[in-house]
């Protein structure tokens, strides 16, 4: 087994996890949490992909990663925003409907 | 219990052998991929050269890629402004960002950041000063300098400014009106809008490199002002 598969699977399970957090958890900071563990696996497995052969790793995932990770960081800074005024507006932190309480 | 450290729902074990499956045939789709071939890092190897750039990563956000840097920065600028306005003028002077500590606390964290500090903004120095040539760049520099200031905040070292403030506002958005102008100038002197301008007439000043290190300057600048500012828009204390 090479070493790019390894670092390949571990970002499959974080893929997993994350999707666990994102669809299963009720807090929406549990969700942004499970959205950023999500993202760190697609990263991880973008990173592992270009690091397959021989010879140097591809150049052109790690800038896209670099880009993706100071994006999805703005990205959770504007979600949490939007969470803080969710909770001052209607001290709540899930977005169930009534019906599923 | 309140809302904000509600209990969860247990998951249920099919939910818990569904997400399991799904990460081993992720596992096993990523082991039969077919054999590396890099084509577009092929292209950037054998053009690297002529840029005399050390750094390929820097090479493909700087000159392959430009285009999907500046619209990263674009996407940074819309997120802040989100915060900006979400977070308010008026109900933002009465959050304050830092930690809620015992006074003798706040002494030894506040001297411990006023020591750390100076050391973070020379490594985010370094990082970009390195960036053409060895790992590192604009990112990583903005990011580590934004901690630093994040931090100082927190203990109460610096005064905590609005996500808004005049300072921020001048470095996050001049940084991306700069990266256009420069973008513009390519477009004259080299013939694409975006193209890092190669030509410093009537000074010889190492060409499309000397560009490049100007530019991931000011980007620094820009990746640190907004980091910093969408830290000081999300007030830690919900609900106190």
């Amino acid at each position: 087994m090479s070493t790019w598969l390894l670092y390949a699977s571990s970002g499959a399970l974080l893929v997993a996890i994350g999707l666990h957090g994102l669809i299963l958890r009720r807090h929406l900071i549990r969700r942004i949490l499970g959205l950023n563990v999500l993202g760190g696996g697609v990263f991880a497995i973008f990173l592992a992909l270009a690091a397959r052969g021989d010879g140097p790793a591809d150049p052109l995932p790690h800038a896209l990663v670099i880009t993706g990770i100071v994006v999805a960081v703005a990205g959770t800074a504007l979600a949490l925003a939007i969470t803080v005024r969710y909770f001052e507006a209607t001290g709540r932190l899930d977005i169930d409907g009534p019906d599923n309480r | 219990m309140s809302a904000i450290d509600q209990a969860e729902p247990r998951t249920s074990p099919w939910w818990l052998a569904g997400f399991g499956a799904l990460a081993l045939a992720l596992g096993l789709v990523l082991s039969t991929l077919p054999e590396a071939a890099h084509p577009a890092g092929d292209a950037v190897a054998q053009n690297l050269p002529a840029t005399d750039l050390g750094n390929p990563v820097t090479g493909v956000l700087l000159l392959y890629r430009v285009l999907d840097t500046l619209l990263e920065k674009a996407a940074l600028l819309g997120a802040l402004g989100g915060v900006v306005v979400l977070a308010g003028r008026q109900s933002f002077a009465r959050r304050a960002v830092s930690l809620p500590m015992p006074a003798h606390s706040q002494a030894t964290a506040s001297w411990l950041a006023a020591i750390l500090l100076p050391a973070v903004l020379v490594i985010a120095v370094y990082l970009v000063a390195i960036g053409a040539d060895r790992p590192g760049g604009a990112f990583q520099a903005g990011t580590v300098a934004a901690a630093g200031l994040i931090v100082a905040v927190l203990v109460g070292l610096r005064p905590q400014p609005q996500p808004a403030a005049p300072s921020l506002r001048v470095a996050a958005y001049g940084s991306f009106l700069g990266f256009v102008a420069v973008g513009l100038v390519g477009a004259v002197t080299d013939g694409a809008f975006m193209a890092m301008p190669s030509l410093w007439l009537p000074f010889d000043l190492g060409g499309v490199k000397t560009t490049i290190i100007l530019v991931e300057i000011a980007l620094t600048l820009g990746v640190a002002a907004i980091l910093f500012a969408l830290a000081m828009g999300a007030p830690p204390r919900l609900g106190r």
